[in-house]
């Protein structure tokens, strides 16, 4: 009943709806930006049709790109690993409650985020600004003001609040269905608190970490409007140099070879990852 | 051991298995309790200055200035944020439906191993991931524009941007997130199951609805929520693929923005929140007293 | 299971809930054409009017009462989107099949899409109001027969100040590019987020022009930019009047459209165009080429340019309206500061169009290094 023709056929058939709308929604729009990429800016700011190389050119020589490339990145790292840090041990402490209270805990990280994007970071800058809620509370006390905003550390901190909620869904997906009995077994057996962590729960929970790791670095690296309202001058992320591009300065073409360039990175980074985590896997669970 | 696999049965015949007591948790249970004190701190402070504020009487600035109901007043009779909320709701709702659909789909096919193109299916459903927002916003408006002259050219059939069109996008972007969680919850699913049950005789039908969708629901669950989030905060791709008259809660505060935030949509964001909250309580007495 | 069948139910409650929510809040239905009587619509041939009319908008341009004044008055149904860029608008509608019958550009816009065909030609004998309108802001470098747009709302660009934290009053631009002035307001200062605006006005503190592309004039600027940054809270377009008016910055690059309702928050918030030059903008009316409701959008026009309703819409902005009618039935809060944020005539002088659109790739790679660096 399990043979491999029907398995064959039964996942085509189950992988074909996505197939198909990716295909049309998102492939097919994506080798237009590929397009583009090879083309001009004309004068009043649309695509010039003109085959040529000159924007990856430009791109590779472009150290304004390279250093905003690297910035990104710097910050996407320290958010990801902060918002795992942070979110593991969340996890685990609602995959450990009753199913009752667990589904209330799922919920109660979900509601903040049921309002707008924009909102929610601007409520930070009410809280941290040079006349925020902080500082007029400090003021009280004769103390600060201090300079809470306009620099990294608050991007880094509204983007980790802005990510929290990817990291802990898959983590906790992971764990919710981890089979504690296992724990257990491994105690009995002898096994540290530690060792039972980084033999046992880990190695299954692997899967969530890396789904939320990517969930969370992603769009932190392409993010505009955080490192727009609260990075002040001294943040400016790939997400910012997009929306410039495809923004006031009008150059698809330039704007699209950036894409390319930045998603062929990105992509080459998370197939590293996820081999570098298999590995690890496969470390532990041989075979 | 025998205790070990014979509880470990008895859990498989529940359909799933739970975590053993608390008093077992070799984990500080304090720390975990600290940390999730501090996480939800952290995710609600925003959230409380936000409704504070939405009652404060002064218009621009952290200064408190007297309680007021202006902002509600001004909410209620300003049509405009109503009807974004609504259009948000049917976008968000109806866009999380499909890709949850298609997404669990996926995910499932991608459990199954040795198929052809499986590597290059897993690989490619990352990048609608890794896709900046702003780089699948233009490519779908330049997309759809050519679309639209093609069918116009070919078939004299006159389409135009919509609210069609903006839910097709967001399916776009959340089919993948869907497949990347609930693919987590299928990670390490004992195949063994199956094949017992359909060994046992169970159709492929009832070994899919008793089986693995009560061990992937959660995933199902959480891929849901994720999706329905992605979809309520999008801005980018909305804007660019939306038709006339279709305004959704962000488009509406971003052309708001460039004034300020008003005291009113902290209104209309405490009402959205006040709104949820009420939701996830009513449900739970629900379940209780279904319970009782 | 439970947590299944929980979520599930939460979803379809939600739902449920939401739209119950909402159904009080939507728009009542529309009054039938023609049981309004209007002021001076009395030359509009209601039988060539359509159903709907869309516009697409600078968001909050248009107050919202506006539209429905229109719709009792007419018995069309407008519906208004907005959007917050020219380049944003410009995409959608170089798209084609927009949909939209009226956008508002800027004056460069006005150009790029003109030369592009994007719009349609007005017929201005339909827009009698037009005549309300002041000569000076007609006929300008972008439509010179006005053509393809009639002005909507003006303004210029110059520095806004919180005169009891910045003091002596400055009268130039040095005071945001020369390091030594500069430091003193260290991370209370902002700059426009616009590479035209930003690097426009170094080139005015240079002694350059404002348009200037010149690799050398560039380069010049970049270093201006560079001292400048490390002293800046923020490039900052988006809610200036905010930062302004809370005291968040004390020293802004700003639009006089902020400056205004600054002003009417925060009575400390004074205005300069400094001696070097500033920039003017105007922001318009237009109809897009292909707009099924042409002669529909060309009252709207007109409707718009009616004193009371310019009023309107320069009390909602507090930016400077070109209509010479309305400007007496302006409300008492912006009329208080009307004449502050209004160029006098010796102003007007040193005012001029960024001109958009060549080389526009020199000033954002400019802009680029700058903002990464």
């Amino acid at each position: 009943m399990y043979n491999a023709r029907t398995e064959q056929r039964r996942a085509w058939l189950q992988a074909s709806p996505a197939l198909i709308w990716l295909g049309f929604f998102f492939l097919a729009p994506l080798v237009l930006i590929l397009i583009y990429s090879f083309q001009g800016r004309a004068d009043d700011g649309t695509v010039l049709w003109n085959w040529s190389l000159a924007n990856y050119q430009k791109l590779f020589a472009d150290g304004a790109f390279w250093r905003t490339l690297w910035l990104s990145t710097w910050i996407a790292l320290v958010v990801t690993a902060i918002t795992l840090v942070v979110s593991y041990p969340l996890a685990f402490f609602m995959a450990t409650r009753s199913p009752k209270r667990r589904g209330l805990l799922v919920l109660a990280v979900m509601i903040p985020f049921w309002t707008n994007f924009l909102v929610r970071i601007y409520a930070w800058k009410v809280l941290l600004g040079n006349n925020g809620v902080v500082n007029r509370f400090l003021d009280q006390f004769d103390l600060g003001p201090l300079q809470m905003i306009n620099n990294p550390s608050a991007v880094i901190m509204a983007l980790i609040y802005g990510e929290l909620p990817y990291m802990i869904l898959p983590l906790y997906a992971a764990l919710e269905r981890f089979d504690w009995v296992q724990l257990e077994a491994a105690r009995d057996l002898g096994a540290g608190r530690f060792q039972t962590f980084w033999h046992v729960l880990l190695p299954q929970t692997l899967p969530g970490i890396t789904a939320g790791s990517i969930l969370v670095f992603v769009p932190t690296v392409g993010t505009f409007a955080v490192s727009d309202i609260l990075g002040g001058t001294s943040v400016n992320m790939v997400g910012n140099t997009l929306s410039l591009q495809f923004g006031s300065a009008s150059n698809w073409a330039y704007g699209s070879a950036i894409s390319m360039i930045f998603m062929l990175l990105l992509l080459g980074a998370i197939l590293l990852y996820f081999k570098a985590t298999r590995e690890v896997n496969d470390g532990e669970n041989p075979g | 051991m025998a205790k070990i696999l014979a509880d470990k049965r008895i859990e498989t015949k529940h359909g799933r298995s739970r975590p053993v007591a608390k008093r077992h948790m070799p984990w500080g249970t304090w720390a975990l309790t600290l940390n999730a004190i501090f996480v939800y701190t952290f995710l609600y402070v925003p959230i409380i200055v936000l409704v504070l504020f939405s009652f404060n009487a002064a218009k621009v600035g952290a200064q408190w200035q007297g309680f007021t109901l202006q902002w509600y007043n001004e909410l209620f009779a300003d049509a405009r944020l109503g009807d974004a909320l609504w259009t948000s709701l049917k976008i968000a709702g109806l866009s999380t439906i499909i890709a949850t659909t298609i997404g669990t789909l996926a995910a499932l096919a991608l459990e199954k191993r040795g198929w052809r193109g499986r590597k290059a299916f897993d690989t490619g459903l990352y990048l609608p991931v890794i896709i900046p927002d702003v780089v699948m916003a233009v490519s779908l408006l330049g997309f759809f524009t050519l679309a639209f002259r093609q069918f116009q050219a070919l078939l004299g059939l006159n389409l135009a941007m919509g609210l069609w069109t903006v839910i097709i996008s967001h399916v776009a972007f959340n089919i993948s997130f869907v497949t990347v969680v609930v693919g987590t919850s299928l990670a390490n699913f004992d195949r063994r199951l199956e094949e017992a049950a359909a060994d046992l005789g169970a159709t492929p039908w009832q070994t899919f609805w008793k089986i693995k969708f009560p061990l992937i629901g959660p995933g199902v669950l959480g891929g849901a929520l994720l999706s329905f989030t992605l979809s309520l905060d999008d801005f980018v791709v909305t804007f660019f693929t939306r038709g006339p008259g279709v305004n959704t809660l962000t488009t509406e505060v971003y052309g708001r923005i460039k004034k300020s935030i008003s005291p009113e949509i902290n209104a209309i964001s405490s009402l959205m929140l006040l709104g949820s909250t009420i939701l996830v309580l009513t449900s739970l007495w629900m379940q209780r007293r279904r319970q009782a | 299971m439970k947590l299944n069948r929980f979520g599930l139910l939460l979803m379809v409650l939600s739902l449920l809930v939401a739209c119950g929510e909402a159904t009080p809040t939507t728009t009542p239905p529309t009054t039938p054409a023609g049981t309004a009587t209007g002021g001076n619509s009395g030359s509009v041939d209601r039988s060539k009017l359509s159903e709907t009319l869309r516009i697409y908008a600078w968001g909050e341009y248009i107050p919202e009462d506006v539209p429905q004044l229109f719709e009792s008055e007419f018995g069309v149904k407008v519906t208004v989107d907005t959007y917050s860029s020219n380049e944003e608008m410009a995409a959608k509608i170089r798209a084609g099949n927009s949909g939209y019958d009226i956008v508002q550009p800027s004056d460069y816009m006005v150009a790029l899409l003109a030369e592009g065909n994007y719009l349609a030609k007005i017929n201005l004998a339909n827009i009698p109001n037009v005549a309300n309108i002041d000569p000076a802001n007609m006929g300008l470098y972008y439509d010179p027969n006005n053509e393809f747009s009639v002005p909507y709302l003006w303004g210029t660009t110059g520095i806004a100040y919180d005169k009891t934290a910045v003091s002596p009053a400055p009268t130039s631009w040095s005071i945001l590019f020369d390091p030594a002035q500069l430091s003193a307001y260290k991370g209370r200062v902002s700059m426009l987020n616009d590479e035209r605006e930003v690097i426009g006005a170094a080139m005015l503190f240079l002694g350059k022009d404002r348009n200037s592309s010149d690799p050398a004039d560039l380069e010049a600027a970049k270093k201006v930019l560079l001292e400048q940054k490390p002293l800046l809270a923020k490039y900052n377009s988006d809610n200036v009047y905010q930062d302004l008016a809370s005291g968040e910055v004390v020293l802004a690059q700003s639009w006089n459209l902020y400056t205004g309702l600054a002003m009417i928050e925060n009575e400390n918030i004074e205005w300069v165009i400094p001696q070097e030059g500033g920039v003017i903008w105007q922001d318009t009316m237009a109809i897009v080429a292909g707009s099924a409701n042409q002669y529909t959008a060309e009252v709207f026009i007109d409707f718009m340019n009616r004193p009371e309703i310019a009023a309107k819409v320069a009390d909602f902005t507090g930016a400077l309206t070109p209509n010479v009618k309305a400007e007496p039935l302006i409300g008492a809060e912006l009329k208080a500061v009307y004449p502050k944020i209004k160029p006098s005539a010796e102003d007007r002088k040193r005012l001029d169009w960024l001109r958009k659109g060549q080389n526009a790739t020199a000033f954002s790679d400019v802009w680029s290094a700058v903002k990464s660096q």
